[in-house]
């Protein structure tokens, strides 16, 4: 697999189909960060296709001092604050997250329905940034700093986000384990 | 060495050295409540590892792609020939204005200096150290001549680009 430095030095020749490569690659991942943030899937897509759009404009301006995915999410994650900021219609957000938890269930069939549950009420309950650390945290193993450059936050700060949101989702787990492990 | 659950997580996390993971294994052999901790942490990490990804629609990488291909990026361009010239031409105008016009001070008749004096009244100032600031004038005003030439140059060639 060509990897993504030689791709972008090709879209930066003036091959623009080879763009299409990039965006293929990385779209899913650019998708759940920007749910992670809106909290809603047509937005996430616009916001999505605006951060490729910006990715590819400012493609100069990467210097690939870092991965070209971590460089590509923080696009995502600051065009979604945007969208987020700029989405002042009063929608009814119980409606997005109930869409969502929705959507969620049918591609998690593997997931044990109960315990997905307890997941996605512990997830409702963050706020975008940690959500979106959370996401990222488990997207291709993403390390503390890469979160750091990502979200603009210190990687300590980062740190103790992680051990908060895992806490509580621990503490809500913790129960159900005593039920499946008890005789 | 106290084991809280900051450590049971970098344990999972893999982020201890071998003998901190030794110390926090033999540990959860031994007391169940870690035990118990550790086990929820492992679930917890196991259902967030498992959130599954999002996928856009089947037309979104088309609708990008159609969207750039109306737009420009800045690509990388070599440096033309021609644009490397300006460097030459500035160091030959800088050397001949500072040869010519030195000689301005010894009131050469065929000089700028003597040609402007038929048309600017009082040009001649018997000014020490005048001579020397005079031929500093016209090397900065050469200097920006050509920059307005070549920033004129460079505009065209911009607008060129537009049509």
């Amino acid at each position: 697999m060509i990897d993504d430095f030689k791709i972008i030095d090709r879209v930066l020749t003036g091959s623009l189909q080879d763009f299409e490569l990039l965006i293929e690659r990385h779209k899913d991942y650019v998708m759940s960060v920007c749910v992670s943030v809106l909290k809603n899937t047509q937005d996430a897509e616009e916001a999505s296709q605006d951060s490729f759009i910006k990715a590819y404009k400012k493609l100069t301006s990467f210097d690939k001092t870092s991965k070209f995915s971590t460089w590509l999410y923080r696009i995502a994650y600051r065009t979604s604050l945007d969208h987020l900021r700029k989405r002042k219609r009063t929608v009814n957000i119980e409606d997005h997250s109930a869409q969502l938890k929705e959507e969620d269930r049918v591609h998690s069939k593997l997931l044990d329905e109960e315990r997905f549950g307890i997941l996605q009420s512990v997830i409702e309950t963050l706020d975008e940034e940690d959500r979106t650390i959370i996401r990222l945290f488990y997207f291709e193993e993403m390390q503390v700093r890469d979160l750091a450059k990502i979200t603009g936050l210190k990687e300590n700060n980062i740190k103790i986000k992680l051990f908060r949101i895992r806490k509580k989702l621990k503490e809500r787990i913790s129960p159900e384990l005593k039920k499946l492990y008890l005789p | 060495m106290k084991i809280t659950e900051q450590i049971i997580i970098e344990y999972i996390d893999g982020n201890l050295n071998e003998d901190q993971a030794v110390f926090v294994r033999e540990q959860l052999q031994t007391d169940s409540a870690l035990m118990d901790s550790y086990k929820a942490y492992k679930e917890a990490n196991s259902l967030l590892a498992a959130l599954p990804l999002h996928s856009p629609s089947s037309a979104f990488s088309q609708n990008i792609m159609s969207s750039l291909s109306s737009q420009k990026v800045k690509k990388y361009e070599p440096v033309k020939l021609g644009n490397l010239f300006i460097i030459p031409l500035t160091v030959l105008a800088v050397t001949f204005f500072a040869l010519i016009f030195q000689s301005d001070a010894t009131a050469s008749g065929s000089s700028l200096s003597a040609y402007l004096e038929q048309y600017i009244p009082n040009y001649s100032l018997d000014i020490p150290g005048l001579s020397t600031f005079k031929n500093y004038s016209y090397v900065l005003l050469i200097i920006s001549a050509m920059l307005l030439i070549d920033s004129f140059y460079n505009r065209r060639k911009l607008v060129a680009s537009l049509f």
